[in-house]
């Protein structure tokens, strides 16, 4: 009996090393994994590094700005409109700010526009469907209103010649306190793009 | 002789930052160079605590005749050395003609305590691994 185990163990460290002797991918190796983080330099269109840029730019001085506070603000993000004349996912860029800023330790975000309708329709689930024990239920109405609100905007100007195509991107952001209006913080970010055709 | 007083000031500027704990105190020690650039190079550093978070200004010396383009990141460690953040993205950088250009960033988290630069001159780019530029 102790034989029989001492060989089961026995097969089974020699097959975990066959394994380790091979790579564990699968297929003929035409696809290849890049750095995420490297620098984007396809096309002078707005790319992965202008979205990164902005994005760590932004938070850190949003980040920064509260700082310092006893209580962390409420915050929300409304929309960031795109002035250029591309396609620019700008929802992709404010929700980078905010895992960003969150991680930070520095604000709460509260559920914006978009995920409104998600959280009322989980809180009528719970308060309305008599699926749930009343005591284990999230109440209606005690949801928190942002202090602030958080939007912005991403312009271009793009200028060529028979040589050169330019792009130039600002990505602005501003505080604003949905009290009483005022804008208590903003920033912007400046990116130029040159490519030779 | 300039370059060993430009590290000293640089330390006397660290040293100055008092509140902010550095694991060491020169220029080499910060900054991890991928390949060797021959026109630009890290010629300052300092670094402060603004609000809790940690504050770098990097000084870049180019004494090329023409404009050359730089690649840089930080890595944000905590007074131990770990590694407090994420990778950050590489970000590009233009250092015009036989100039000196400062570039300043902030700590991600007020976490962060120390820093390493990661630098790497565009002659140089093909050293970072994974990269397809």
């Amino acid at each position: 009996m102790r034989t029989l185990k001492l060989s089961a163990l026995a097969a089974s460290v020699a097959l975990l090393s066959a394994c380790t002797a091979t790579s564990p991918t699968v297929g003929s190796g035409n696809v290849t994994y890049g750095d995420a983080k490297a620098v984007e330099q396809v096309t002078n269109d707005f790319g992965s590094t202008d979205l990164q840029m902005i994005a760590e730019s932004m938070a850190r001085s949003l980040a920064q700005s509260v700082a310092g506070s006893r209580t962390k603000p409420t915050v929300t993000i409304a929309e960031v409109k795109n002035k250029t004349s591309e396609y620019i996912d700008t929802k992709s860029i404010t929700d980078s700010i905010r895992v960003q800023v969150l991680k930070s330790g520095t604000m709460r975000f509260m559920t914006d526009i978009d995920g409104m309708q998600n959280q009322t329709d989980e809180l009528i689930r719970q308060n309305q469907s008599g699926l749930y024990k009343k005591s284990a239920t999230a109440k209606v109405g005690k949801m928190e209103g942002a202090k602030y609100r958080i939007e912005g905007n991403i312009t271009s100007i793009v200028k060529r010649n028979s040589d050169v195509k330019d792009v130039y991107y600002k990505f602005s952001l501003i505080l604003t306190d949905i009290e009483n209006g005022s804008i208590e913080w903003a920033d912007e970010k400046e990116i130029r793009k040159t490519s030779k055709r | 002789m300039k370059f060993k007083s430009m590290i000293l000031a640089t330390v006397l500027l660290f040293a100055a930052a008092a509140p902010v704990p550095l694991l060491a105190q020169t220029i080499s020690s910060k900054v991890e160079n991928q390949g060797d650039s021959r026109y630009v190079k890290v010629t300052g550093l300092m670094a402060k605590e603004r609000n809790g978070f940690l504050a770098v200004q990097i000084e870049l010396t180019n004494t090329d005749s023409s404009p050359r383009r730089v690649f840089w990141r930080i890595k944000w460690l905590d007074d131990t050395g770990f590694q407090v953040w994420d990778d950050e993205p590489w970000k590009p950088a233009l250092i015009q003609a036989s100039a000196r250009q400062n570039l300043q960033t902030m700590a991600p988290t007020p976490k962060a305590k120390d820093f390493l630069i990661q630098f790497n001159a565009e002659e140089n780019w093909s050293n970072i691994p994974g990269s397809s530029n």
